[in-house]
């Protein structure tokens, strides 16, 4: 899918969220979108979601115009908040089914696929537990499968690799990420750690003040910078320098 | 078909006997086995024998005292209407959810084989009853006429009635499998006992005799017995007519149940597993093993919908009333767990509880209409929109979220499903109010009349508010009232302020007003302005007029 933004702005009161971002995502990339704490990653993912609404510019997926009424472009996307928005007095299996029915991913081959990922995810036996006993990582886990399983063809991460993942749950989505990515599917998540954003994205979208500071692969950012910044993490710490 | 083969039972017993014989100790066994099975069958032979008595007593007693035959008419016509009820609800008890079909089920049987043989011993148990019908239609012809022939007719008319309703019960269970028909059975029941006592309603009395002659098609051979048969009117035996064509709809009715008939696999419960010697069963059944795990997974189970039909009766009346996409809302919404009938069945005891401190306590008992009343409401009628999970918020990054935003959910199909719900449920909890606002009614003001009109006005109020309420409740998780710019709420501020005021108007007249037509007219001005919002909201939530975010208190998050 492919996704882009106009001008984007959102005001919560007085307060900016985001000033007038604009870029473009082909299908079959992955975005890291960095940035201090209360750059606005969060809001875009919202935005993009539909569940903030901005003030001003145009989400555009596959040249559609986006607002929330949409159904068939909501049904093509998913929206994985850090704190994932599920029913605790459910168990993981009633909610995969749960998510695969809403998204109409219920065909025998999601039910294959589905198994492989609890697997993956070393979630198969906590399957029949109830969500309320479960660890937040297992919880995140949880939610993150049922994404996957539906297979949608944009995904939006909240700060996958801060959810309380465990190492091995974090190079699974690593590696269905970039499965996903072959397939055509384009993956937008936000991130802190820039070594991850570095290594794992195709695209890194660097957010500072609610603008979009800068947009691009790791060497069109660093030719921004006339190749004074080597890695992700200096090419940061000049941004920061440059901004009073 | 025959299940039982009488000629290898005989052999069976012989080949037992003879085994009983040479070994002492299993004869004993086998003997203190038996004292055990007699011991456990002694309750139940000693209950259904003290309901005999005490039916045989009441159905006399009442006929007793009667003040004439048109009463006793009507009483039957409830009955009837009971009968049909309880009729249809055993039927199926018998064709769904008996413990014999555990072991029918394992048997080579086909569903239509099945069928058959449940039908009959369904049969076989409810004709018990028309024992009762002959006492009945003694006393009822005597009463109307003291001739062997009214007599006999009398006893006729009730056997009549029975198998009418026996009829009336297959149509029912045909055409309306998930209805609630032992609740309205039991309803009709307690109308039927309230007539016995009808020395309290006075003035009503002649209204609700006139009214049993229309119920059909039970009332219409009442009409026929007296009206025709005892007054001698000839006109009044037109109306067998409709009653003949009601058997004809019976092969019909019994096609449309055989065909629809599917035998589920059962599932016994988990203490009779236990009681079986697997008191570990339960520990098993939550903790399956891996492999039994991945099978249930590859199998698609966990893709199964909600089993509406096998839940309450609300919920599988909602199940049929919804489609297939409405249904999997409505299961997000409710996180699979509606719980709608169990609301019901406390608001029930809280409200006969209630009733019976009223009746008991007289003018000293008003508070309790207040308790009983709120209750009812809070546990069986959706007042703040319903218990929806679905629309709970979430806590995310310093703000809060409803549960529903991050899934591909459509604002008009979750409010439809919410409407739709919520009207069943109302409707469903309409008797209870209406019991309680008569008991109220009757006990504080000297007349059940004015206690059901208020109960019949507050229910439709509640259905006519349900779209506003809904938009309340899709409102709660948004910040819909902090996104207008000014010259939005310039324009808007004067009309919600005039629409507010409109609707309370609307609402405050509806119970000043006495007669139907300005009543019907103050709800429908409350229900166009309580959809219009809702269309508002449904509009500006679609255009992405607002978030689907809530502010807390310390402000917002990244």
């Amino acid at each position: 899918m492919k996704l882009e933004l106009r001008n984007v702005s959102k005001l919560f009161g007085a307060v900016r969220a985001l000033e007038r971002a604009s870029f473009e995502v082909e299908p079959g990339q992955i975005v890291a979108v960095v940035g201090a704490n209360g750059a606005g990653k969060t809001t875009l993912l919202r935005c993009l979601a539909g569940v903030a609404a901005p003030d001003e510019g145009l989400i555009l997926y596959d040249d559609e115009s986006f607002v929330r009424g949409r159904l068939d472009l909501r049904q093509r996307l998913a929206f994985l908040p850090d704190f994932p928005f599920l029913f605790l007095e459910m168990n993981p299996l009633e909610h995969l089914g749960m998510v695969l029915r809403v998204y109409g991913a219920d065909g025998a081959a999601q039910t294959e696929r589905a198994l492989g990922l609890l697997r993956d995810f070393d979630l198969l036996p906590l399957v029949r537990r109830p969500m309320q006993l479960l660890s937040r990582g297992q919880i995140y886990k949880t939610a993150l499968v049922a994404v996957l399983a539906a297979d949608p063809e944009l995904w939006l991460l909240d700060e996958p690799f801060a959810s309380g993942m465990d190492p091995h749950g974090i190079d699974a989505l690593k590696r269905h990420a970039r499965e996903a990515a072959a397939r055509g599917r384009t993956i937008v998540y936000s991130t802190q750690i820039l070594d991850i954003a570095e290594r794992f994205a195709d695209r890194i979208c660097i957010l500072h003040r609610a603008e979009v500071r800068s947009f691009g692969t790791l060497a069109e950012l660093q030719a921004q910078t006339h190749d004074t910044a080597r890695s992700l993490e200096e090419i940061f710490r000049q941004l920061r320098s440059e901004t009073p | 078909m025959r299940l039982r083969s009488p000629r290898f039972e005989k052999a069976l017993r012989r080949r037992v006997r003879e085994e009983l014989r040479t070994h002492p100790e299993l004869a004993r066994e086998e003997r203190r086995q038996r004292r055990r099975l007699r011991d456990r069958n002694l309750p139940s032979w000693a209950g259904w024998a003290f309901g005999t008595i005490w039916f045989f007593s009441t159905a006399a007693a009442a006929l007793a005292q009667l003040n004439g035959v048109p009463l006793a008419l009507s009483i039957l016509a409830f009955g009837a209407l009971a009968g049909v009820a309880l009729q249809a609800s055993l039927l199926r008890t018998a064709l769904h959810t008996a413990d014999e079909l555990v072991l029918l089920y394992h048997l080579p049987l086909s569903d239509q084989q099945i069928l058959s043989i449940q039908w009959r011993r369904h049969l076989l148990r409810t004709s018990a009853a028309v024992v009762f019908c002959v006492p009945i239609g003694i006393g009822l012809g005597w009463k109307a006429g003291p001739s062997v022939g009214l007599v006999c007719a009398a006893v006729g008319l009730v056997v009549l009635q029975f198998c009418l309703a026996e009829a009336v019960a297959v149509i029912l269970q045909a055409r309306w499998p998930a209805g609630p028909q032992r609740h309205l059975g039991w309803f009709f029941f307690v109308a039927m006992l309230l007539l016995f006592g009808s020395g309290k309603l006075g003035d009503q009395l002649p209204v609700i005799i006139n009214a049993a002659w229309w119920i059909p098609p039970f009332g219409w051979i009442n009409y026929v017995f007296y009206h025709g048969l005892v007054l001698g009117e000839r006109f009044a035996w037109v109306l067998l007519a409709p009653v003949a064509a009601i058997f004809c709809l019976l092969p019909h009715a019994w096609r449309w149940l055989r065909s629809e008939y599917v035998v589920r696999e059962p599932s016994p419960p988990l203490e009779e597993l236990a009681a079986d010697g697997l008191e570990d069963a339960p520990a098993a059944r939550l903790q399956p093993g891996p492999t039994e795990i991945e099978d249930s997974i590859r199998a698609g189970e966990f893709l199964r919908p909600l089993g509406w039909e096998r839940s309450g009766w609300i919920e599988r009346l909602a199940g049929a009333c919804l489609t297939p996409r409405q249904r999997l809302t409505a299961e997000f919404l409710v996180a699979a767990n509606p719980g709608w009938t169990a609301g019901l069945k406390t608001a029930a005891l809280a409200v006969v509880i209630g009733a019976g401190l009223i009746a008991a306590l007289g003018s000293w008992g008003s508070w309790v209409l207040f308790v009983a009343g709120g209750l009812a409401l809070v546990c069986a009628v959706p007042v703040a929109g319903g218990g929806w999970r679905g629309l709970r918020s979430c806590p995310t990054g310093g703000v809060f979220g409803p549960a529903y935003s991050v899934y591909p959910l459509a604002y008009g199909e979750m409010a439809w499903v919410i409407l739709k719900v919520n009207a069943l449920r109302i409707l469903a909890a309409c008797p209870l109010l209406a019991f309680l606002g008569a008991v109220a009614g009757w006990r504080l003001q000297g007349t059940m009349t004015v206690g059901l009109w208020i109960a019949v006005k507050a229910a439709a109020l509640g259905l006519a508010t349900q779209p506003l309420i809904v938009a309340a409740r899709f409102g709660g998780g948004t910040n819909d009232t902090k996104r207008f710019k000014m010259r939005w709420l310039l324009l808007l501020v004067p009309l919600l302020i005039t629409g507010l005021v409109a609707l309370l108007a609307a609402a405050v007249a509806l119970f000043l007003l006495e007669d139907l037509v300005h009543a019907a007219a103050c709800l429908g001005v409350i229900a166009l302005l309580s959809a219009t919002a809702l269309w508002l909201h449904s509009a500006g939530w679609n255009r992405s007029w607002f978030d689907l975010l809530r502010r807390q208190a310390d402000g917002f998050g990244s």
